[in-house]
């Protein structure tokens, strides 16, 4: 028997945004405004509170989007001339952001060229940073100021650059065709001019998408370059503001991923970057196919495990129609068609509204509970990460016991199914609950239970 | 009970390339070095692949796209260092490599999101220059132009569906071609007379219409003298055929292009037999009949059915006058184009093994004289001097029995690859004899194959 103890009595803070997301839902415009396919008001049911704007289009940011080669077309072009910028598509992307109260966090840079071996085309250091801090600074007025027929929209995060870690010698960097001291001096140029130009706005500069941090292994660049940057951007002669790190998880393993954030919280801290925002830029399952219940426990143990990590926000990288191990498929004609992990999030999402994290509390390693609450109510997300039926009992302290639902996902019953029903999206029961509350929980099974 | 009767001493021509394909199913080279897709097309014969909608949006950047290719088209034509073939050679060198043409359109990927903003869609600006480009192009590819090759690659596409918006009620919808017919048929004269001139060894041809499916809706025969109706796409044709035969030299067009989808084999007939009687009507009695983008129905993504549907489709067109046709399309595990693949996985779904049976019947050469009592059940048969292939759809019969008699083989030795619920390409064995019968489920595809 495994136990969850909610104690309602202890607030721990605020349930965070940790089911936020990269990337985008859909970037068909003739999809969402043509077909009203809605795929995008899936947002409104799984939250997404920031979505971390890296990776939308997939390569090459598809010629058109966020990136800034597909923004400021012409390097050599004027940044000051108003023509000398193509905002169409990246302006879709934000403003249905506003459309549905999310909030971006706005990638200053290009993506990953994965066949860079054979030929790169836009992850040179810039050839020259004043003019690229501009253009950024153009492009910042732009989403809220309202520069060239721009936006208001209030974006707080401005992320310089991705994955300049990527790799140590640069030939074999997806990211970055320079070294790391190249991107030092990139970052501090573009973050001080950044920061100066909208000094008292409030607005945050950080960065970089960090994407390999490997504590196991003593040789690992990622770490290495971290570590040499922080004490970079504060040192006298080289200061730079740097009010968040992104960072990319390496693997699905909750455990791993917490001891990664502990270690960058304390490597900040040392520096006396205190106030430095800690963010998981993006994380994954490694579950290929998003039809496998075992999304749902990878996604649910590890939205418990965030939320009680130091990061203040986690964005999960699988919410792209036909991403794989994602919470939608399995096509794109598909897309919006929920599977497992869009429920997952859905139930998370229902924390998060509550508002404030109430303690949960439990004695099997293999089962991660999270609980949010308000004053009339209580809910707690149980996962069950593990391979074999568990069961669970529930020790309450002051929770309200007038009545409840449960909510669960889990693989569907297969002696009834054929192969192809089987491979259907979660089913979901809603039940009243009373009295002691002890059940059985399939293999990978997640369970929301709300107590009013 | 059903019967089939081949007969072996009538040879009624060649079977042909039906069982091409568009597209490759990657986007990024590394991607396709790890997983090798192209050894599945080379295992299941695959005879052309037609590049269009290669990459994804625009291209992916990098692919095939005469914008891709030739970037800035106010640059000098003539300088090698004004074209990017970079990926595209990787592309078509892989494709090559492996035992598969090319069919090469050139032009641009469709924009769905035509409406909202356009980049490639306009018409070029001068013609002659556009033409110089592919020339270029065709040059590098053949006779080894700017570090180029001698592939010999023989079909070249000018277009794809520039009347794709003429049966849509709104403007704006013109995902391919932003000028009118005249402004393409002009485009198309210009390019192929030019390029024949150049290059009088190659296929030219266009324009991949969207369809002609009012021959199906108005029951238009071959034999009537309508080149008008309601159908723009319809008029389309015919006011191209017009416009390429108006002068004293008819302009150039080896092959004529066309498509269709969710459309049932008869139907696809229907238009097959159709268009080459046009266009021998209108003096190409040569004219190669292309349907290079073809999908029954892509709701039926890894089904049985869908098999049985693809698979009467190709023996349906090799009776019907059909030259040469593309499967629509390979590209992208997430495309719900995707018939051959798993989404996630990658693993093969059924249908391929409906391209590998077919490939049986291409290798053999010579088609025979074949007959069914069913008309939902379509049949193919070949043989060369000591083999001999049937192939057997079981479209929409039902579950059945057949009889199977082959006059005139004399055959020691049987054996059948199944495609049903039960069996993907499993190999079974039988007696070796002419003449014998056979269970077959609804919707299975099998291949029987007769040595003597």
């Amino acid at each position: 028997m495994s136990i969850v103890t909610i104690n309602n009595n202890k607030v721990l803070g605020r349930i965070k945004p940790v089911h936020s997301a990269m990337g985008f839902i859909s970037t068909s415009v003739r999809g969402e405004i043509r077909w009203n396919k809605n795929v995008l008001s899936h947002i409104d049911q799984i939250g997404m509170p920031y979505v971390r704007l890296n990776g939308v289009g997939g390569r090459y940011g598809s010629n058109v989007f966020v990136d800034v080669t597909n923004i400021f077309r012409n390097f050599d072009a004027d940044e000051f001339l108003e023509e000398s910028y193509d905002f169409a598509f990246t302006d879709w992307v934000i403003w249905e952001c506003q459309l549905r109260g999310v909030k971006p966090i706005f990638r200053l840079g290009v993506g990953k060229e994965p066949d860079h071996w054979l030929k790169y085309y836009n992850i040179d250091p810039p050839k020259d940073y004043a003019k690229f801090a501009r253009i950024c600074e153009h492009i910042i007025l732009h989403y809220n100021i309202g520069w060239h027929n721009g936006f208001k929209a209030g974006i707080k995060y401005w992320e310089i650059w991705d994955g300049p870690d990527n790799a140590k010698a640069v030939k074999d960097n997806a990211c970055w065709k320079g070294t790391k001291e190249e991107y030092f001096e990139f970052y501090r140029v573009i973050a001080n001019y950044l920061s100066e130009c909208f000094a008292g706005k409030g607005w945050k500069f950080g960065g970089y998408g960090a994407t390999g941090i490997d504590l196991e292994d003593k040789d690992n660049y990622s770490k290495e370059f971290f570590e040499d940057f922080v004490k970079y951007v504060t040192a006298e002669e080289t200061k730079a503001p740097f009010d968040f790190f992104t960072w990319n998880a390496i693997t699905e393993c909750p455990e791993t991923n917490v001891k990664v954030a502990n270690y960058i919280r304390e490597t900040l801290d040392n520096v006396g970057l205190t106030e430095c925002e800690n963010i998981c830029g993006c994380w994954k399952t490694n579950v290929v196919d998003p039809s496998n219940i075992k999304c749902a426990s990878v996604i649910g143990a590890n939205l418990a495990s965030w939320q009680n990590s130091c990061v203040s926000k986690a964005m999960f990288s699988g919410i792209a129609a036909g991403s794989k191990g994602g919470l939608f498929g399995p096509t794109v004609s598909a897309a919006g068609v929920p599977s497992y992990g869009y429920y997952v999030m859905q139930a998370f999402n229902k924390l998060y509204k509550l508002g404030f994290q109430v303690e949960a509390v439990s004695d099997d390693a293999d089962v991660y509970a999270v609980a949010g609450a308000d004053v009339n109510k209580v809910s707690v997300l149980v996962t069950n990460y593990s391979d074999e039926e568990k069961e669970v009992a529930l020790s309450t302290i002051d929770v309200p016991k007038n009545k409840g639902t449960a909510t669960i996902i889990k693989e569907l019953d297969l002696e009834n199914m054929t192969a192809e029903e089987r491979r259907s999206i979660a089913i979901i029961r809603s039940m009243w609950i009373d009295g002691p509350i002890r059940f059985k929980m399939s293999p990978n099974e997640v369970r929301l239970i709300e107590f009013e | 009970m059903e019967k089939i009767v081949v007969d072996s001493s009538v040879v009624t021509g060649k079977i042909r390339p039906l069982h091409g394909v568009c597209c490759v199913p990657w986007d990024s080279v590394t991607e396709e070095l790890q997983r090798n897709y192209i050894k599945d097309y080379e295992e299941a014969g695959v005879p052309i692949c037609r590049y269009h909608d290669q990459g994804g949006r625009y291209g992916g950047g990098t692919y095939v796209d005469i914008p891709n290719i030739f970037r800035d088209f106010d640059a000098d034509e003539n300088d090698p260092a004004n074209y990017d073939f970079t990926f595209t050679d990787f592309l078509v060198t892989r494709c090559i490599e492996h035992g598969v043409q090319v069919l090469y359109r050139l032009g641009i990927t469709i924009e769905n999101d035509n409406f909202y903003k356009h980049y490639r869609t306009d018409p070029p600006k001068d013609y002659n220059k556009w033409a110089r480009i592919c020339e270029h192009v065709i040059a590098h590819y053949n006779e080894g132009w700017a570090d180029g090759f001698k592939y010999n690659i023989l079909y070249w596409e000018i277009w794809n569906e520039p009347e794709v918006r003429k049966e849509f009620a709104r403007s704006g919808d013109e995902q391919m071609w932003n000028g009118t017919d005249e402004q393409y048929w002009e485009l198309y004269s210009v390019a192929a007379t030019h390029l024949k001139e150049r290059f009088p060894y190659i296929k030219v041809g266009g324009y991949s219409s969207i369809g002609l499916y009012q021959v199906i809706r108005a029951g238009i025969s071959p034999s009537q003298n309508v080149d008008h109706s309601p159908s723009k796409l319809f008029n389309c044709f015919h006011g191209f055929l017009k416009y390429i035969t108006k002068g004293e030299k008819k302009v150039p067009l080896d092959f004529f292009t066309w498509h269709s989808y969710h459309t049932k084999p008869k139907e696809n007939s229907i238009m097959s037999v159709y268009i080459k009687t046009q266009l021998a009507r209108y003096g190409y009695p040569d004219c190669e009949n292309i349907n290079d983008e073809w999908n029954p129905n892509i709701t039926l993504r890894g089904k049985l059915q869908d098999c049985a549907n693809v698979a009467g489709n190709m023996l349906s067109y090799q009776k019907n006058m059909l030259d040469m046709a593309t499967y629509y399309a390979l590209s992208r595990l997430s495309s719900n184009y995707n018939g051959w693949y798993h989404p996630y996985t990658g693993e093969r779904l059924r249908t391929y093994y409906v391209f590998k049976g077919f490939n049986q019947l291409y290798r053999l050469g010579n088609e025979l004289e074949s007959s069914c009592s069913n008309e939902n059940i379509y049949i193919g048969a070949a043989k060369n001097d000591n083999k001999l292939c049937l192939m057997i759809a079981n479209y929409d019969g039902g579950d059945t029995e057949v009889e199977v008699d082959i006059k005139g083989f004399g055959a020691t030795k049987a054996k059948m690859n199944c495609i049903d619920e039960d069996k993907w390409y499993d190999e079974v064995a039988l007696e070796g004899k002419d003449n014998l019968t056979i269970a077959l489920p609804k919707h299975a595809v099998y291949l029987l194959s007769f040595e003597k």
